[in-house]
């Protein structure tokens, strides 16, 4: 659905891009990961044939940015990361005039509207005048917006950025529902915890480069050197802990000091998984109240790949 | 003192740009183009004398030239320095920095004071060579220079004050200029439309106290006034209260700064407009048709979405009732002619009335045309519309139309009245044929050209002063070639002719030959218009993505 060969975008003496390739296919959420300045916009407003590629190509729908931008606008609702709202319009005449720039007329427009704001939880703002509405709303809107005309591609730049807890949640299970509905959707953001869950994919970019690109698996997997398990006795986590060591597997093994009974263990990454600490701490006859393993998350990894720890 | 660093960060930042030093060369380059024309040449057969009066005459109109170029420049080199900060969002934390009010406002004044001065400053070569034709004393200049200067100041702290207490830069521009205008023309104004007359060899001391523009004409024309009193000594007043004017009003943005927000929310069109509205149809409620409450917007169904918004959203197509306004419009002009009773006889009046409307449609027209894309540019949703599948002839079509249909009653103005006084006999019928061809090119190209305009500019006060540029700049050309509607108000002024001779001005002419004369100049104009006005749209679809912001 999008594809990208050597992209490269040049302000001036700035290579914003360098040689940017990647590919993302029919039905992914993309996360796009880095940090401020790392070219993420640069890319989307690529996508989004509001920028001109200095080298290199970039397809989205099978249709080239370079020349074929009038079908690709068709095909994509592109959320900016930052955008005005028309002063005096309403939240139906602001969805009507978009429609209408797309050329949805008559009954589908209606349709289709009532659809979007029902989507999107906005429903019951559609008399609001468009600038009274909360950061939150207006992202909505702006989702909204992009959804009229059914495009195959959502291109979103931080859609949650400034948005409360709450409403990044109901940013994320919006976004959940377009997943199932089939779209192709490239998201960037700083908030990893928001794109694990999300996304399938994950691109990591950092000064024009991309460091990694692949699921999310792949990266945690990657980026992890030991496994870490917490495990939780009953008595004389001491003992446990003691009797943990012994194990070849087991490189390290702590009781954690502020939380009653836990045994830290760090196993290593040769173990097919944690499941023989409890097979051993029950031969033992210690009492194994749980034991879980300790996610890697997204954060964690997008630190070490930015760090250029990952080869 | 505290704002000095506002001012410096300011100062350096004109000097860095460019377009300071561009702006500097097309403000002399006016003048010595305006001026070089008139200077003499020198020797064969002219007395010291003839030579003395053409120097004095150069003076006299590059000092009107100059007051007329500061109306335009100085209001704009102050009008966005406060409502860019609001725009940005920046004023709160320019409020809660060290500097306070005071030191912001005088900050950003006088950095921009300075540059209008400077400008002033760059004429004074040209000056002193006007002293070697004689003609000109060095008093004069000095006082035409302290009118100038001061009339500088007032310019740039109506600006600073207007900005301070306005929302949109566009607004602070368009109340700027009609403060100044009428404080320029006020006085002409008035007596044009004989409400007072001046008896032959006294001085109309209101008008040069009150206009910097009068305050010259009577400094310099001494000679066509019998002097009964010195009025030279008096010279000083109107450069006086410009002086203090241009103070207060900074002084008093000062005070108003930390309240703005709040301000131009009260003040803004939009409010005003909304009143207007439900005055206008309170008092035509006969015309009522259903509850003003559930008067719905119409919707944007299947036409031109572009033409919708600028129909039904933008300021002037916020107007619920707009053709009710319109008439209200109407009325005021048929209660005005009340007022002007025994003027309605004499053609001067209806001339100059035609003319003044024929500026203001141009000059209106110009400003809501060089706004229109700025302003969705500032606000970021041009980006929005960017990627839309929107093409280039809906967008322009659906601007023009829009525009024209918002500002179509002030567009028939004119011919209304024109029509009624044919009715009555005092215009010749012919007039308002002459203005059927001159008003529509000319307010369509003023509209397309300034729609153009502002695609190339980043912001709206650009956008407006360059749009105006090109006006002025027309506006020579029915001097240089026969095409007098490039020059509305001066077509206009020409093509009113009274029933009795047609053609008064050029009274060596016979009267057909006058008739079919102006008729093939005017058509010959109007076709050139439309011309003109395919050429820049063509430029504009040409580069049209590249203008709102598209790559392809
Ligand atoms: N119009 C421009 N002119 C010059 N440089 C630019 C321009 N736009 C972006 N840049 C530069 O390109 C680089 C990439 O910017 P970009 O906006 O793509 O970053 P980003 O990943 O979106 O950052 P953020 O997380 O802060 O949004 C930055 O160094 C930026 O300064
Ligand atoms: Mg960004």
């Amino acid at each position: 659905m999008i594809e990208t060969r050597y992209l490269t975008k040049v302000y001036k003496d700035l290579v914003a891009l360098d040689k940017l390739s990647l590919t993302i296919d029919q039905g992914d959420i993309y996360g796009f990961i880095g940090p401020n300045g790392a070219g993420k916009t640069t890319t989307i407003r690529i996508l989004a044939t509001l920028l001109r590629p200095t080298s290199g190509q970039a397809f989205v729908c099978g249709y080239s940015v370079n020349g074929q931008a009038k079908h690709i606008r068709r095909k994509i609702g592109y959320v900016p990361d930052e955008f005005g709202v028309y002063e005096d319009m309403s939240v139906t005449e602001y969805l009507e005039f978009f429609a209408s720039l797309y050329e949805i007329t008559g009954k589908d427009r209606k349709r289709v509207i009532r659809d979007v704001l029902e989507l999107t939880d906005l429903s019951y703002k559609k008399t609001a005048e468009v600038d009274s509405l909360s950061r939150g709303m207006r992202q909505r809107l702006a989702l909204a917006r992009v959804l009229i005309h059914d495009p195959d591609v959502l291109l979103l730049d931080e859609p949650a950025s400034g948005l409360d807890p709450r409403a990044r949640i109901e940013i994320r299970e919006l976004l959940k529902e377009l997943r199932n509905m089939g779209k192709t959707i490239l998201i960037s953001s700083h908030i990893l915890s928001e794109l694990s869950e999300l996304c399938n994919k994950v691109g990591i970019i950092e000064s024009g480069k991309l460091l990694f690109t692949g699921t999310v698996t792949e990266i945690l997997s990657k980026v992890r050197s030991n496994e870490i398990a917490l495990v939780q006795v009953r008595e004389a986590p001491e003992r446990a802990a003691a009797a943990l060591l012994e194990h070849d597997l087991v490189i390290r093994a702590e009781v954690l000091a502020d939380r009653e009974g836990w045994i830290e263990v760090e196993v290593d990454k040769g173990a097919d998984d944690v499941s023989f600490v409890t097979r051993l701490l029950i031969e033992r006859s210690f009492a194994v109240l749980s034991i879980r393993e300790q996610e890697i998350d997204l954060e964690e990894a997008f630190m070490q790949v930015t760090k250029g720890q990952v080869a | 003192m505290t704002g000095f660093p506002i001012f410096v960060r300011e100062l350096v930042a004109y000097a860095r740009r460019p377009r300071t030093y561009v702006f500097q060369s097309v403000f002399l380059a006016l003048l010595v183009l305006v001026l070089i024309p008139l200077w003499p040449p020198s020797g064969q057969g002219r007395s010291g004398a003839e030579i003395a009066e053409t120097g004095g005459l150069i003076f006299q109109f590059g000092g009107y030239l100059q007051v007329i170029l500061l109306a335009l420049l100085a209001p704009a080199t102050t009008a966005n320095a406060i409502t860019l900060e609001k725009d940005k969002k920046t004023l709160d934390v320019l409020l809660l920095s060290d500097a306070g009010p005071f030191a912001i406002v005088w900050g950003k004044f006088l950095s921009r004071l300075f540059n209008l001065a400077f400008l002033l400053f760059l004429t004074v070569p040209l000056l002193f060579a006007l002293l070697t034709l004689g003609g000109v004393g060095a008093k004069a200049i000095g006082v035409q220079f302290a009118i100038l200067l001061a009339f500088a100041v007032f310019g740039a702290g109506i600006g600073v004050l207007l900005s301070t207490i306005l929302h949109k830069t566009s607004s602070v521009l368009m109340v700027g200029y009609g403060i100044l205008a009428a404080i320029l023309g006020g006085p002409g104004l008035v007596e044009q439309l004989g409400l007072y007359s001046v008896p032959p060899g006294q001085y109309a001391l209101g008008a040069a106290y009150a206009s910097p523009l009068y305050d010259m004409i009577y400094l310099f024309r001494t000679s066509s006034f019998v002097a009964t009193e010195s009025f030279p000594l008096h010279w000083w007043v109107c450069p006086a209260w410009c002086l203090a004017g241009g103070l207060v009003c900074v002084t008093v943005a000062g005070f108003l700064l930390p309240y703005a927000t709040s301000i131009d929310r009260i003040l803004s069109f939009r409010t005003v407009f909304e009143r207007f509205d439900a005055m206008t149809e309170r008092a035509l409620g006969i015309f009522r048709r259903k509850a003003p409450e559930g008067a719905p917007r119409p919707t944007v169904g299947t036409g031109n979405p572009i033409y919708w918004k600028e129909t039904s959203i933008n300021t002037i197509g916020r107007f619920r009732y707009w053709w009710r306004a319109n008439l209200a419009l109407l009325a005021f002009m048929g209660i005005s002619y009340l007022a002007f009773k025994p003027m309605l006889g004499k053609i001067e009046f209806h001339k100059v009335t035609v003319a003044v409307l024929g500026g203001l449609i141009m000059l209106l027209l110009t400003v809501i045309a060089a706004t229109t894309v700025s302003s969705e540019r500032e606000d970021s949703s041009l980006i929005l519309l960017a990627t839309t599948p929107v093409e280039c002839a809906t967008y322009v079509k659906g601007k023009v139309a829009g525009i024209l249909r918002n500002t179509m009653f002030l567009i028939a103005l004119p011919f209304v009245h024109v029509a009624i006084f044919i009715g009555v006999g005092v215009i010749h019928p012919a007039s308002f044929f002459l203005l059927m061809f001159a008003i529509p090119a000319a307010a369509a190209t003023a509209v397309i050209q300034a729609i153009f305009v502002s695609l190339l500019f980043p912001t709206t006060l650009r956008a407006i002063m360059a749009a105006i540029l090109i006006l002025v700049l027309e506006s020579a050309l029915p001097l240089i070639c026969c095409l007098p509607s490039f020059n509305l108000p001066m077509s206009c002024y020409f093509f009113v002719e009274p029933v009795g001779g047609l053609g008064q001005a050029f009274a060596a002419t016979s009267q057909g030959n006058y008739l079919v004369a102006m008729g093939l100049a005017v058509v010959f104009s109007a076709l050139t218009q439309i011309g003109f006005s395919v050429v820049i749209y063509s430029l504009i679809s040409s580069g049209f993505d590249r203008y709102i912001g598209r790559a392809a």
